[in-house]
């Protein structure tokens, strides 16, 4: 392991387990809250998810812990910045003091960009994230005293306990980058039986995000050994429990480890220090021009890129190996990683990922475009990728 | 309020209407001595009927499912209310209590208008409901503690402060969510009957507040008796708390009663006396005495007895007696002519027991008011704290000065007696005030003043002067029922492991 500084600062309280839906009101009373807004969006509300929450609210009486002073449910896949400022706007209107996220990624997201700016005592997020960024870290950064509670209904993302959040600048179509160690919710509840409902699709496209945080924090430079044991740990459960939650969407238990897995394989993405995150950097450059779902998008290019830049991965290739169950951990380097590929190509198929974006119907002539776009985003900043290696990577799946 | 023929109705589901048998009773006004009201007469079905109506109400949710918010602006529309009948309120309260409008008006009114106000608040602020810490064994659970409104709820009210005291059982019952049986006294009905209008145009539902007068030998025993009844609350003397206890132990009601005192009232050798003696006189004459927490036992130090008594024999004597509805007036009559009768019996008992008559003593007939039933404040000294009128609560404008040698002396004294209602001690000094008030054997004390309740601050008595508390936070509690439910997080078969002790279960 290398010695140079490694930190981790993760202030949001993890509780996990079938039922655990039923501690949200107290939580927040015990942050101080007295009227909460839920965050969510449309899906949530359908899948009848929002109902089983509110309940919550309303038993064992009205009244008797905090209220749910509103639900905003308007939230727009990728948590756009005007509608963050909306949501801002309906919490003041509600004059509430507390935030409920429930959803995945976008949502989950979209109420960290809401508490942001009213905490800043701002109407617009754009304002605060010049360039599409904004990036305060510790010590500097001072606590953010709003209550918030986190439900992830996702098995991916792992925005739940992540204290960065991607918001979507519609008019520069560029995702944006928001981070902040208090940024993340102060309490998470992980409840299996809201996932089960989950539709096959994006239960595919959150498990390969997932898959895709961890394996791109174990290659990072800047892993370290609580990023490595998380992210190790997710890939072993992802492996296993991804098929059989796509072959039984109900069964409760795999769906919590997959949920567990997912905030497992952020640790290891965040905290090895996101300096080198090339899947990433096609699918933000993807779905911010093409709105390709972030998942999803992680899901196509993850074994390109591992293809294409085999470097990366060849240092912890045999524990990677080993994550994955392979059995035939004697093979040279280059052989374990064309084995570890495989293998993800074959979870790809049975989450019916495909291998390209052809459905998406992107014309040859985007390649220079989305070159410039891929070389553009943020998340590219820190580890620019050779512009042959993008090209190579982009015409593979357009 | 009024039913055609002129009578105040009882006030049940909503409605006023007129009793069972149909029969009334008089109020008497004690500064004339004549009625001034006639009242529908509450009796056992009267009660019944009432009990059946809160109950209704109470299962069917309207107040007591509510959220405490909604209660709470139930609440403050009360308050607001009371302000709109404040005038009216006033001249029932004085003229079926004898209070004197200043008092009145001043006070009893503010009073209950805050009173409703901070209830509401501490609706708002109370811990509905509480979770509890995680804890590692036996398993994971999710642990809360809520409290729930106690059900029906009986209160009987006193005369001596029918307004404020019936109040301070239907505030906070109303508060935490009961519907309520309110029988208030006999002497005083009519204010709190207003009560009943009140609250319905504030908005609270029928059936959750009703209110029967009625003597306490039909009307008062079925109340305290009733099967359906969860609660009952009572305010009044002593022996007649004891009955209640016993009637309500036939269903083990819970039970608060805010009873009798002879409050012991000690000043100390460096007592500031230009306060001590006219707070020492407002100690014992508000209301005529007739106060369950009045200083009735003047604790003197031998040096300072004879000054101590000049002085308040001065003040005494300039008092003005007479009209309660003169904003001149200091004190207006005592409740009744029975009351009369045994306040004087007191005095005679004090004098046969050798006590010395300073000031008073005598039954009063002020110009125009000649059959009200007036009595001169009086004081005895040279009391011993054995003789009746150190022991037994009076009621009337009596005090007793006991002179005592130190201060040893003066907290057995004090202390000396079968009640704890209150106490107060006169000390220009902190640290012996403090050290007298932990002394002192008493639900208040008070340091250099008297009389001076708040609304947020518990009321009620060590030993024999009750059980239980009224007011603030303590106050509410008392109107609720603490359930704790525990919600399992162990949802695999292997990590109940305490099933276990007991058998395998085998499936």
């Amino acid at each position: 392991m290398p010695t140079t500084m490694s930190q981790y600062f993760l202030k949001t309280a993890i509780y996990q387990g079938s039922g655990t839906i039923a501690m949200i009101p107290d939580m927040l009373s015990s942050l101080g809250a007295k009227r909460a807004v839920l965050y969510t969006d449309e899906g949530i509300v359908a899948s009848g998810v929002l109902d089983k929450v509110k309940t919550m609210f309303e038993l064992p009486g009205k009244g008797l812990a905090c209220d749910l002073a509103g639900v905003f449910d308007k939230v727009p896949q990728d948590a756009e910045m005007a509608s963050v400022n909306e949501g801002a706007r309906f919490f003041r209107e509600r004059a509430a003091d507390a935030l409920v996220a429930l959803g995945g990624g976008s949502v989950l997201d979209f109420a960290k960009g809401v508490k942001y700016l009213l905490y800043k005592g701002e109407d617009d997020i754009r304002a605060l994230m010049p360039g599409n960024m904004a990036i305060v870290t510790w010590p500097k950064a001072e606590p953010i005293p709003i209550p918030h509670v986190a439900i992830n209904t996702t098995a991916g993302t792992g925005a739940e306990i992540s204290p960065i959040a991607v918001i979507y600048n519609a008019a520069d179509k560029v995702k944006g980058v928001l981070l902040h160690p208090f940024l993340n919710s102060d309490v998470t509840i992980l409840d299996p039986d809201l996932t089960t409902g989950m539709p096959k699709e994006f239960t595919a496209g959150s498990g390969f995000d997932a898959l895709t945080h961890a394996i791109e924090g174990i290659a990072s430079p800047g892993a370290f050994g609580i990023s490595d044991a998380n992210g190790f740990e997710a890939i072993k459960t992802i492996n296993r429990r991804l098929p059989v939650v796509l072959e039984e969407p109900g069964n409760v238990s795999a769906r919590n480890d997959m949920l567990g897995a997912s905030a497992m394989a952020i640790i290891s993405f965040f905290y090895s220090g996101m300096s080198q995150i090339p899947v990433h950097n096609f699918a933000h450059a993807f779905g911010g021009k093409y709105r390709v779902p972030h998942g999803y998008a992680n899901g196509v290019f993850l074994t390109h890129v591992m293809e294409a830049m085999p470097e990366l991965y060849l240092p912890k290739v045999k524990d990677l190996a080993k994550a994955f169950d392979l059995e035939d951990l004697k093979k040279e380097p280059d052989g374990l990683l064309s084995d570890v590929i495989s293998r993800i190509r074959q979870l790809q198929k049975l989450a019916g990922i495909p291998e390209d974006l052809k459905s998406y119907n992107i014309p040859k002539t985007a390649l220079d475009d989305m070159t410039k776009a891929v070389m553009m985003d943020p998340s590219g900043i820190l580890f620019p990728i050779p512009e042959e290696t993008i090209r190579k990577v982009i015409q593979r799946v357009i | 309020m009024f039913l055609p023929s002129g009578v105040y109705g009882l006030f049940v589901d909503g409605q006023y209407i007129e009793s069972v048998s149909g029969e009334t009773f008089d109020v008497i006004d004690p500064s004339m001595g004549f009625a001034v009201a006639q009242v529908a007469k509450g009796g056992a079905e009267d009660i019944d009927r009432a009990v059946k109506a809160a109950r209704s109400s109470f299962e069917s949710g309207v107040w007591s499912r509510v959220s405490p918010k909604e209660r709470a602006s139930v609440l403050d529309n009360i308050a607001k209310k009371i302000m709109e009948y404040a005038e009216q309120m006033a001249l029932l309260e004085v003229q079926s209590s004898g209070a004197t409008i200043r008092r009145v008006m001043s006070s009893d009114i503010m009073l209950v208008v805050d009173l409703f106000l901070q209830m509401a608040n501490f609706t708002r602020d109370f811990p509905h409901k509480e979770p509890l810490a995680a804890i590692p064994l036996p398993g994971p659970s999710h642990n809360f503690v809520i409290r729930e409104p106690v059900g029906v709820c009986g209160a009987i009210s006193p005369w001596n402060f029918p307004l404020i005291l019936g109040c301070w059982k239907i505030a906070p019952g109303l508060a935490m969510g009961n519907s309520m049986v309110v029988k208030p006294a006999s002497y005083t009905p009519l204010s709190t009957l207003l009560m009943g209008q009140i609250c319905k145009e504030a908005g609270l539902p029928d059936g959750v507040l009703n209110i029967v007068p009625g003597p306490g030998s039909t009307a008062g025993e079925t109340l305290a008796s009733h099967p359906d009844v969860d609660k009952i609350a009572f305010t009044g003397s002593t022996v007649v708390g004891r009955r209640i206890m016993q009637l309500a132990a036939g269903t083990i009601k819970k039970v608060t009663l805010e009873l009798g005192g002879k409050s012991p009232n000690i000043i100390l050798e460096d007592a500031d006396l230009d306060i001590a003696v006219p707070g020492s006189c407002f100690a014992f004459l508000l209301h005529n005495g007739q106060v369950c927490e009045s200083g009735t036992r003047l604790l003197v130090p031998q040096k300072l007895h004879d000054e101590v008594v000049e002085r308040m024999c001065h003040v005494i004597g300039r008092l003005k007696v007479g009209n309660p509805l003169d904003l001149e007036t200091d004190l207006g009559p005592v409740i009744s002519a029975q009351q009369l009768e045994t306040v004087l019996s007191y005095i005679e008992a004090g004098k046969q027991d050798g006590a010395k008559l300073m000031v008073g003593g005598k039954r009063i007939r002020p110009e125009g008011f000649e059959e009200g039933y007036y009595v001169e404040p009086t004081v005895f000294t040279n009391v011993n704290n054995d003789m009746r009128i150190a022991k037994e609560e009076i009621f009337g404008p009596v005090l007793s000065v006991i002179p005592y040698k130190d201060l040893d002396d003066a907290l057995r004294i004090a202390n000396d007696t079968i009640y704890g209602l209150a106490g107060g001690v006169w000390t220009k000094d902190p640290k012996k005030g403090l050290e007298v008030a932990r002394a002192i054997k008493a639900g208040t004390v008070w340091i250099n003043d008297w009389h001076l309740l708040r609304n947020d601050a518990p009321f009620g008595g060590y030993k024999q002067s009750g059980i239980g508390r009224e007011l603030g936070h303590f106050g509410l509690e008392e109107y609720t029922q603490v359930k704790h439910i525990h919600q399992s997080m162990v949802q695999d078969r292997q990590r109940r492991f305490w099933y276990d002790r007991i058998v395998t279960l085998k499936e």
